[in-house]
This record gives C-alpha cells, structure tokens and sequence, in this order.
C-alpha cells in the first residue's frame, strides 16, 4: 500500500458553517462544524470508503477536499504541494487531476446539451488544443468503454434511465484521465440491478487506468464490496478507520459495531439469529454537539468521562479508532 | 384466515402516450398476523398496486379484478363506502414522513382528529389514548410532543408519529409503502423492530412494500416479487432466500453486495427495466433473461404452484442456478 504514490492528504480538516448572522455587520451566533478535524489520506490506485448517517459531514467533506467548498482550517496537500495555497488560476489547472461523481445523475447533466457535449465539456476548458474530430473520437471511444452506445451521442440527458445518466457522469469525470476520482453517493439512487452494473463499470476502470477512488456512501454493503480502507464519521468527526477487513470484520467502535449490526442482511436466517444493537434516539443537532465525545449521548458503552474529554486515539494505519472506553 | 384476497387486479393508467400498463393479473392473499412483502424495483408497480386498494389512484387510472376484504370489494367501493374501511381497518403508512403529515397542525390535533372522527370519542378520551399511543411507539416525554409541530421533530420521530397515527384506529391490516426508505439505518432498525413489536400486540397483518431485500429478510414471513406489473415468485421467506427459483429473483439477490463476505464482481442482470408503456406480449422480463427462449418473447407464463409452497411466472420452472458467485480474488 505504502508503495503507492500519496495522492491526497488532509490533516485535521475542517469545515465550518457561520449560522444565524445578524443582518447587519453581526458575528454569526453559531457554527455547524460539518467538517471537525478530519485526517485521511489517499493512494495511487486504491479505494476510500467513507460512511456515516445523513447529517455527518461526509458529502462537505468530499466538496472540502477538491476545494468545491473551502476548508476552513487544517491543511490538505496534493501530490506534496499545498493546495489550499494554490491560486484561482493553478486550482482550475489542477482540477484535471481531480473529477468528481455526484449522487443524482440526471441533475448534473445540463439538460440543454448532448450527452456528447455534456462528455466533452471538459476537453474544451482542459485540452483546447484539440480539432473537433479528436474531441469526438475521444468521446465516442470513452461511451464505449462505459457502456453507452456511441450511436446514442446526439441524444438529451431526458432521453436515458438514471443507470445510463450515470454511465455519462462517469464517462465526463473519465474523459482527462484523472488520477483521483471522488464519488459522492453514486448509486443510491439506481435500483439494485442497475447499481450492480454501475459498480462493476466503476471497479473496471479503476483497475484499468489505476485510479484513486474516494467512495461517499451510507449504504455500507457498497462501501464494502469497492473500499480497501474505510472511514466511518459521526457528526463530522472521525470514528473508526482501516482496512475494509479490520473495519467490517473487527469492528471496534460502539458506533461502527451499532451501524453494522443495523444494516438489514439480505438472508432471513443470519438476520434472525444476530443480535441488533439498537442504538437509541436521533443524531443530535450539528449546531450544538455534545461536549467530549460526540457520540456519546446514543453510545451503549458511555461512562461520565465522555462527557468531558476528548475520545483517545488508539491503533496504527491499519486500524485506528477514537473512544474513551475502548482502546485497540 | 386469510383477511384480503386479490385476484386477478389490473390498474392501468390511459396517459397522453398510450395507456401504461401499471399492474397486470395481480392475485395474492394475506392472512391475520402475517407480513407479506412485495419486492420490486421502480416502476415494478409495487406502490400504484396498493394505491389501487386504498382508492389513491390517479384520475386517469382505471382498475379491473377484485380485491376481497371482510367480505367486500374494495375496488368497487364508493369514497363514501371506502372511508369507513380507511383508517379504521385498513391503515396507511408512507415513504415520506414529512409530506404525510400536515405542517400547519400540531401532532396531537392530528392525532386525536382520527378517533373522533372514525371512533366518535370525546377530544378528552381521543387525547389520552393517543398520549398512550405515542408511548406505545417510543416517543419521549408523548405529552409534550403532543403539543409540537411537525418540523419540530426529526424524520424517525415523524414516521412514529405517523405509526402511532395508523394504529390508533387498531385496523386489521397495515400497509407500509417504504416506510424506512427514507431513514438512516440505525433509526431504520428501530422502526422496524417497532413494527414487529406491535403486529405481534395487535394481531395486525402487515403488507410491506421495498425495494430493500435486507428488510425483506429481517421482517417479511412471505414475499411477492413483482417485475414490469407483474407477480414474478411468490413464496416463504426462507425458501425464497435459499433457494430463488425466478431467474429475476436470483438475478436481483445475487446483484446485492454483501456486508459479510468478500465478492470480487457482483452479477448483474443486463440491460434496464421495461418501459410500462408497451405492454410485452410474453413475459416483462424476457428481453433481459439469460434463458428467454421463443416462448417467453410470445406467451406470458401464468404464475403457477411450484415446488410446494410458492408460485412462480416462468416457462422454464425448475430450480437451475443461473448466477453461480465468484469468491474475490
């Protein structure tokens, strides 16, 4: 793994909302803090899952780390160099290397273009050197390779299922060969078979072109199946990291033992015979978390200490989680 | 005892493009206490299929067959006639939780509103019991709620109070169209467990519509399968998971990642699901089936008894394995 260049790096990232200002020069009454001291890092070539709740933080955290929204604090470093200091103009260059997949696939597509144009736009901003022949042979064999019929080209976004409005995200977000892609909920909205095909095609190409995947979902059985490290966030913290293996088989976290044993299995027989830690009550509100340990006011494991100090690191790279009451 | 019986129910839509065949030749019947669940993915007409029961279909939509309950048919029931089996026998519960609730009333106007309307009880005795009820289904501190507004409350707390709200009425059958869709999944599980809880209080049958094969697993005693408006297998929840016979059905479980076990590709069926427009003359699924032949393209199957129990739509009814899993390399 660590031979793998380090593509991205985020050091206690953070993003947070002013709320409430007073409609004249007021300071804002409140922060949100959707984005609290977030660490991560992503190579060459692999896959990071990221899961939690609606409400976590985990698609800001995905805007933060292409700069679609600022981070507010930490620092974040692309291939080395310090990308918050990048300039408007060498953030744009950048960008090439950096795409993004968004969760609902016909609301990205401008539905005045062709899904040719909507493939192509891209090479227009990045490569505006190139005739228009190149342009359309680059998109026609990219179609190809996502699955979509080249002959359908001229066609509006209306015109496509939801799975194949998808198949031309991927294919706009493929089309300058970046080295990173982030995909925010990618196929929470197809149904089950399509979905399948969507994982498979992201899968593929991965392997093919050696892309970084950063994978933002809430279906954790996705995040399994793609991830090779996951990173589960409870109200914009990290909770437990590492590993697909360490975090779905050796789940250490009250929080990430509680998400899993929630998700419904799809076999009547195993989800019969486990034992459902049910967490109580609902996230608290982002704008006023609970002091210590944000988990702790749903947490089955909580002591008083919670409540007053921050969780405890404990683990490697491999591993690590941040509770008071467990240590690895 | 079997308390509603379909048979044979068709729900068509006649739109400005043709006439949308929604649901086609639909019969299933559910018994007290039982939860039935229909599966399906959109546009299956797992949804327009109980719409039709409770009187909700659209303007355009025209209904044909039966649909026995008590005795009655619910599909040839008047508003009138029907509103005195809504509610009161046959409870609704939706996929959005904030759009079923009114944002201008206070719960506890919404909730006493249906006992005195269906039960004819005073606002006194209406408010004790739907304080009870919201105990009954873990609302905190009931009293206070009873005095909030919808907003006010997070979207697990809304669909309790939307359960608190079905049950008031104490009706024989439950139908929950999605109701955890829209709902993280440690607030799903509770929702879930809270329904389970109560049907086994209040002897309730519960027919559970989703799209989610996890759910169908945790809760569902039987299952119903449906593909372009059709009944595709019928059958126990633990045969069905088991051993699918439908090559839809082994296409669609085999298409689901697992939380436990590494896959390395995930099976998938080819091709989309079928426009409800052009009503296919054979069987919906035939254009995306690995082993469609002439007959399938030509002649819908009938959906027959097959290996004890269950029911199954298809020419080719025996049990093949189609989707052999590859372990992750």
């Amino acid at each position: 793994m660590n031979s793998a260049k380090l593509l991205l790096k985020a050091r206690d990232l953070k993003v947070h909302f002013p709320v409430g200002n007073s409609w004249l020069f007021g300071q804002p009454k409140q922060l949100v803090k959707a984005v609290d001291g977030i660490d991560l890092e992503v190579y060459q070539g692999e896959t990071l899952g990221v899961v939690g709740e609606s409400g976590c933080g985990k698609s800001t955290l995905a805007r933060a780390l292409l700069r679609l929204i600022e981070p507010t604090g930490g620092t974040l470093q692309w291939c080395g160099e310090d990308m918050l200091a990048f300039s408007r103009k060498q953030l744009i260059a950048q960008r090439r290397n950096f795409q993004m997949i968004f969760q609902d696939p016909a609301a990205c597509l401008n539905p005045r273009m062709t899904v040719a144009e909507c493939i192509a736009e891209p090479l227009y901003t990045h490569e505006a050197q190139l005739s228009r022949k190149e342009i359309e042979a680059q998109v026609i064999q990219m179609m190809n390779r996502v699955g979509l019929s080249a002959s359908h080209r001229n066609r509006y976004p209306h015109e496509f299922s939801g799975g194949q409005c998808q198949r031309v995200g991927i294919a706009r977000a493929l089309i300058l060969k970046p080295q990173l892609i982030i995909c925010d909920e990618p196929v929470s909205a197809l149904d089950v078979s399509i979905q399948a095909q969507v994982i498979n095609l992201l899968k593929d190409v991965q392997r093919e072109m050696n892309l970084a995947l950063v994978m933002i979902a809430h279906d954790l059985s996705v995040v399994r199946h793609i991830s090779d490290r996951v990173m589960v966030m409870y109200l914009g913290k990290q909770m437990e990291s590492g590993t697909y293996q360490a975090v779905f088989d050796q789940a250490t976290h009250p929080y990430t033992k509680a998400l899993l044993s929630a998700v419904p299995i799809a076999d009547p027989v195993a989800s019969r015979n486990r034992k459902v830690q049910l967490l109580l009550g609902d996230l608290p509100s982002p704008m006023n978390p609970p002091s210590g340990c944000v988990f702790r006011t749903r947490c089955p494991e909580v002591s008083e200490h919670c409540a007053n100090i921050d969780p405890q690191f404990s683990g490697d790279i491999s591993h690590q989680i941040f509770c008071n009451n467990v240590q690895l | 005892m079997s308390i509603l019986t379909l048979n044979n129910m068709n729900v068509r839509f006649k739109t400005d493009d043709g006439l949308v065949h929604a649901v086609s030749d639909l019969s299933y019947s559910i018994n007290a206490g039982e939860t039935l669940g229909i599966v399906g993915e959109s546009g299956s007409g797992k949804s327009q299929s109980v719409f039709a029961l409770m009187g909700l279909i659209a303007d355009n939509g025209v209904i044909s067959g039966e649909a026995i309950f008590q005795g009655q048919n619910l599909l040839t029931m008047t508003n009138r006639q029907l509103n005195t089996v809504r509610a009161s026998k046959i409870g609704m519960i939706f996929q959005d939780p904030m759009n079923s609730l009114n944002p201008f009333l206070k719960i506890g106007i919404q909730l006493t509103e249906v006992l005195q309307k269906h039960k004819g009880l005073s606002k006194k005795e209406a408010t004790i019991q739907s304080i009870a009820m919201l105990d009954a289904v873990r609302i905190p501190s009931a009293v206070q709620r009873m005095k909030q507004y919808p907003h006010e409350l997070s979207g697990g707390m809304r669909q309790r109070v939307m359960i608190a709200m079905t049950l008031l009425c104490k009706p024989q059958l439950l139908i929950a169209d999605e109701p955890t869709t829209a709902l993280d999944v440690t607030v799903q599980a509770q929702i879930l467990m809270l329904l389970k809880e109560l049907q086994q209080e209040f002897n309730t049958a519960i027919l559970l519509i989703t799209h989610d094969m996890g759910v169908v697993a945790q809760v569902c005693d039987r299952v119903l399968v449906m593909y372009g408006g059709r009944k595709m297998e019928e059958a126990n929840v633990l045969d069905l998971f088991a051993q699918p016979a439908h090559p839809y059905t082994q296409g669609l479980l085999s298409a689901i990642p697992s939380i436990t076990n590494d896959v390395d590709k995930l099976l998938t069926i080819p091709g989309n699901p079928p426009s409800a427009l052009f009503a296919p003359r054979g069987c919906p699924f035939e254009p995306r089936c690995q082993i469609a032949d002439q007959s399938c393209a030509e002649q819908m199957p009938t959906a027959a008894p097959f290996a004890g129990n269950r029911t199954i739509a298809c020419h080719h009814n025996e049990f093949v394995n189609f989707h052999p899993q590859e372990a992750k390399a």
